[in-house]
């Protein structure tokens, strides 16, 4: 059944209460939309196995609450996180500007410094919007990230937000092969991975 | 011829004549000195002869006196002889010792009818001087003697007092007089300040007894005490002390010094003593304001000992009543203390259930308190007040809240509130004080909380086991005291004496201490608790086999039960503990509660489908459940949030509920939730637990086998 997948992955959403984290998720994983979504408590969790470019990998994606009330259980699941979404609202320009907040928190308790970022303005499918595309683009380039707008209810952009950050987990060496492997092989291929990851954070996106 | 005979014979005769008037002259000195002798030597030899008598008489008398001392002297060496030899005794000397105290008894009883007539005492039947109602039946009759010497009415009290004291039983008499006097006259005028002596004077005797006025105050001014006392010794000296000087010379006079000043030997001290108990510590101001007026008692105190000098009651150099009053600034600040400690005291051992709810809007009503210089400050303040409103400007625009640093909300016991405005008002009353005064009622506030420190543990200390929410208050109250502490000394700093100035004064010190106690307080009722919760849920038989019947229903017994107490906990700590701390209390025991559970069904080796939905169902009961007991507010609406919170407070949540998962899910599921050591199941199980949990799970197939692999 697992026998063809390549490697799990630990994905992790972030970003402020409300902003749609469970909808992309649930979009993602059961291709499904709940406008009035009970606001997560604590920590949800999916597992899908996603091919991208013929390699299939699974997902364990671990979908966190935004609640500030939260936050004090957070700083486990970032343990051993190789892939994060970090979603924002296109729509309400605080859950933009606490983006900062939230970097500042994935740096402080993600144990590896590797961690490939993708950032998902979400609710693109709204009419209010308040944050412009190139805003997002430019944060996310300054901060190494990759990017996308995004829409759980309509779909838009969802399933290429996960493959994106999956396929960029795969192109970063040392990331996702160094836990099958011995760890003395690591400390090389982490060097390989700082210099990919150099250039390759946001280039590829562009 | 006759011619010449006659002159011849002419001077012959003339010196005839001359012989006769040398005769003549001659013989009247010889009478002159004849009667001269007759007269004067007559009379000195009559004197002499007089002396001569009365110096024989002298000696007769002295050789008289002499052979009887002689006599005496012999009879005593004789009876001394006598009484050498044993056994033998003279029958007239036992007789005349018998005489002679038969004599002195004789002699004692009549003086003692006389003193008793003199001295006429009417006593209240009860011994035990319970109320003012009660000494009002003493009397004091006292037989006035006409101050001039008419011995006609019986003997003077000098004469019956001077016997006495030549019979040795003065002393006696005076003493049982003084206790008499004390006991049912001077100590109840010092203590019921509704008795006043009354005077009655008679012809003969003068009355003393009491008259009962309106009780006005619960103590008497020294004033008016002093003027009783010295009404009561007043009649004493005129009528019974006093006794005339120019009655018998010398010898009375030294017995009326003795007298006066025995009585005075024998009661002063006791009265004085009485005086400032009683009387003169109840005269201290409770308040420094009043200090000032204290000087007219002081007075009144000297006056007072000087008349009781002037009468001779009270020796020349005791003056302990004026050392007393003098000493006031020193005995107000010791009574303001005692007075703070007893108040403090009471204030610990009333009941900690009494409650009142502290917001970090209510604070203690804190005096204000006078600026640190007053005046041309005002200005200053000003200024700095114009300026800090430019300041604000450049302010951050994320402020903290008013009220970051307050008390966080919560119930304590309205003593504990009291015991805190005590201990401002004491320090506020300090600020007012002298120096001295100053250092002690700083100190006594210091002693409050050593005082809280030491006696309410102890004094509540089976409560404080027994009953959940009191330990609960107790906490708080200490909280709330250290929260205090913080500041107090920073608060009053610049208030309070010099010799206090320089960091002497703070409380800081005392904040770890009290913090500590009301931890270690609420930890041990959460340690009861604790135990209470593995009690229930060890008759849950390990959660083994349920599909029997009877260990499924003690089970959900058990699990029952185990809800409840928390229900129970979780009502009495409701508004009452501050949120945070209800949070984690529930959270730790309902945490304890939920491992407990998971380590027993991860340790069964075997559990069968039937047993594991059984094991879901009850795991459901504790997870829908136990959210429940979360409530901190009063109103039930409010208090979702924190049920929704519950993962946060129970450290076990995440894993009780990955447990129930795996008590449902199919081997895929759980190879999925463990997700490569990626999944939350990986977060909180250990691949061994998993691992076993998935052999007591399933049978062992292939699948197994397959699944067991991944785990790793």
């Amino acid at each position: 059944m697992d026998e063809d997948i390549l490697t799990t992955l630990k994905i992790l959403i972030i970003g402020e209460s409300g902003v749609g984290k469970s909808s992309l998720l649930l979009r993602f994983t059961d291709d499904t939309f709940d406008p009035e979504l009970a606001a997560t408590i604590g920590v949800d969790f999916k597992v899908k196995t996603i091919s991208v470019d013929g390699n299939k990998a699974k997902l364990a994606i671990w979908d966190t609450a935004g609640q500030e009330r939260f936050r004090t259980l957070t700083p486990s699941y970032y343990r051993g996180a190789q892939g994060v979404i970090l979603v924002y609202d296109v729509t309400r320009r605080d859950t933009f500007v606490k983006l900062d907040n939230w970097l500042n928190e994935l740096e402080t308790y993600c144990t590896r410094n590797d961690i490939v970022k993708m950032l998902v303005g979400n609710k693109i499918d709204k009419e209010n919007r308040a944050v412009d595309r190139n805003e997002g683009l430019k944060f996310a380039r300054k901060h190494s990230m990759l990017f996308i707008e995004a829409s759980a209810k309509t779909c838009d952009g969802v399933q290429c937000a996960f493959e994106e950050l999956v396929e960029k987990i795969i192109q970063t060496p040392g990331l996702w092969e160094s836990e099958s492997q011995n760890r003395g092989v690591k400390l090389s291929n982490q060097e390989e991975g700082y210099g990919g990851r150099a250039c390759g954070g946001y280039c590829s996106m562009l | 011829m006759i011619n010449k005979k006659y002159n011849e014979f002419l001077p012959s005769m003339q010196s005839a004549e001359d012989l006769v008037s040398q005769v003549d002259s001659l013989s009247g000195n010889i009478d002159l000195l004849k009667s001269r002798i007759e007269n004067e030597v007559q009379q000195d030899l009559n004197v002499a002869i007089a002396e001569f008598t009365e110096l024989k008489q002298q000696l007769e008398r002295d050789s008289l006196v002499l052979s009887v001392l002689k006599q005496l002297q012999e009879a005593r060496s004789s009876l001394k002889m006598l009484e050498s030899r044993k056994g033998f005794e003279l029958k007239v000397l036992r007789a005349l010792g018998t005489e002679l105290t038969v004599q002195t008894q004789n002699m004692l009883y009549h003086l003692g009818e006389e003193w008793r007539q003199m001295v006429l005492w009417k006593l209240p039947p009860s011994k035990e001087l319970s109320s003012a109602e009660m000494v009002m039946q003493t009397e004091l009759h006292l037989c006035t003697m006409p101050l001039k010497e008419d011995q006609v009415a019986g003997p003077p009290v000098a004469s019956v007092l001077q016997a006495f004291a030549v019979l040795g039983e003065l002393h006696t008499r005076l003493k049982l007089f003084g206790q008499l006097l004390l006991k049912y006259i001077l100590k109840p005028l010092i203590s019921y300040p509704s008795l006043r002596p009354l005077l009655e004077e008679q012809p003969d005797t003068v009355v003393l007894h009491f008259e009962s006025a309106e009780p006005n105050l619960e103590h008497p001014s020294p004033m008016e005490v002093f003027g009783k006392i010295t009404l009561v010794l007043e009649v004493l000296h005129r009528h019974l002390l006093n006794v005339s000087l120019d009655e018998c010379g010398e010898n009375d006079k030294d017995s009326k010094v003795i007298l006066a000043e025995m009585l005075g030997d024998m009661v002063w001290e006791e009265v004085s003593g009485c005086l400032i108990q009683e009387c003169l510590v109840y005269s201290i101001p409770a308040n420094s304001s009043k200090l000032e007026q204290y000087v007219e008692v002081i007075k009144s105190t000297e006056e007072f000992e000087k008349s009781l000098k002037n009468m001779g009651f009270v020796k020349g150099d005791a003056t302990d009543l004026l050392k007393y009053a003098r000493n006031v600034n020193s005995h107000f600040a010791n009574k303001k203390c005692q007075d703070v400690i007893v108040a403090a005291r009471k204030l610990m051992t009333s009941e900690i259930h009494n409650t009142v709810k502290i917001t970090p809007d209510s604070s203690v009503a804190i005096p204000k308190l006078p600026g640190p210089g007053a005046g041309d400050n005002l200005k200053m303040q000003n200024a700095s007040k114009m300026l800090h409103n430019e300041l604000i400007n450049l302010e951050n625009e994320t402020k903290l809240s008013q009220h970051t640093f307050s008390l966080p909300t919560c119930h304590i016991s309205v003593s504990v509130e009291k015991l805190m405005e005590l201990a401002y008002q004491t320090l506020v009353e300090a600020t007012t004080s002298t120096d001295q005064c100053c250092i002690q009622l700083f100190y006594s506030v210091r002693n409050i909380f050593h005082l809280f420190y030491d006696v309410v543990p102890i004094y509540h200390k089976e409560n404080l086991q027994k009953l959940p929410q009191l330990a609960a208050i107790h906490h708080n109250n200490c909280m709330y005291i250290a929260h205090h502490l913080l500041t107090l000394g920073h608060q009053f700093r610049y208030r309070l004496t010099n010799i206090l100035y320089d960091g002497a004064a703070t409380f800081v010190d005392l904040v770890p201490g009290f913090r500590r106690l009301g931890m270690e307080c609420f930890l041990a009722q959460m340690r009861v608790q604790k135990g209470e919760l593995l009690e229930r849920l060890s008759s849950a038989r390990n959660f083994s086999n349920m599909d029997n019947e009877e260990n499924y229903s003690a089970a959900n017994k058990a699990a029952r039960q185990v809800l409840h107490q928390l229900k129970r906990l979780g009502k009495v700590w409701q508004d009452v503990l501050p949120v945070n701390i209800y949070c984690k209390a529930m959270g730790t025991l309902l945490n304890t509660a939920l491992r407990e559970i998971i380590n027993r069904i991860t340790a069964l080796e075997d559990i069968s489908a039937e047993d594991a939905d059984r094991l879901h169902s009850l795991c459901r009961i504790m997870l829908e459940e136990g959210p429940l007991v979360f409530t901190p507010l009063l109103e039930e609406n409010k208090n979702k949030k924190y049920q929704e919170e519950v993962p946060v407070y129970v450290q076990k949540w995440m894993m009780f509920k990955e447990l129930m998962i795996i008590l449902q899910a199919n081997l895929q599921e759980i190879v999925d939730r463990w997700a490569d050591g990626k999944g939350p199941l990986a977060a909180e199980f250990s691949p061994t637990e998993v691992k076993s949990l998935i052999r007591a799970l399933f049978q062992n197939t292939e699948r197994r086998a397959a699944a067991l692999a991944k785990i790793k």
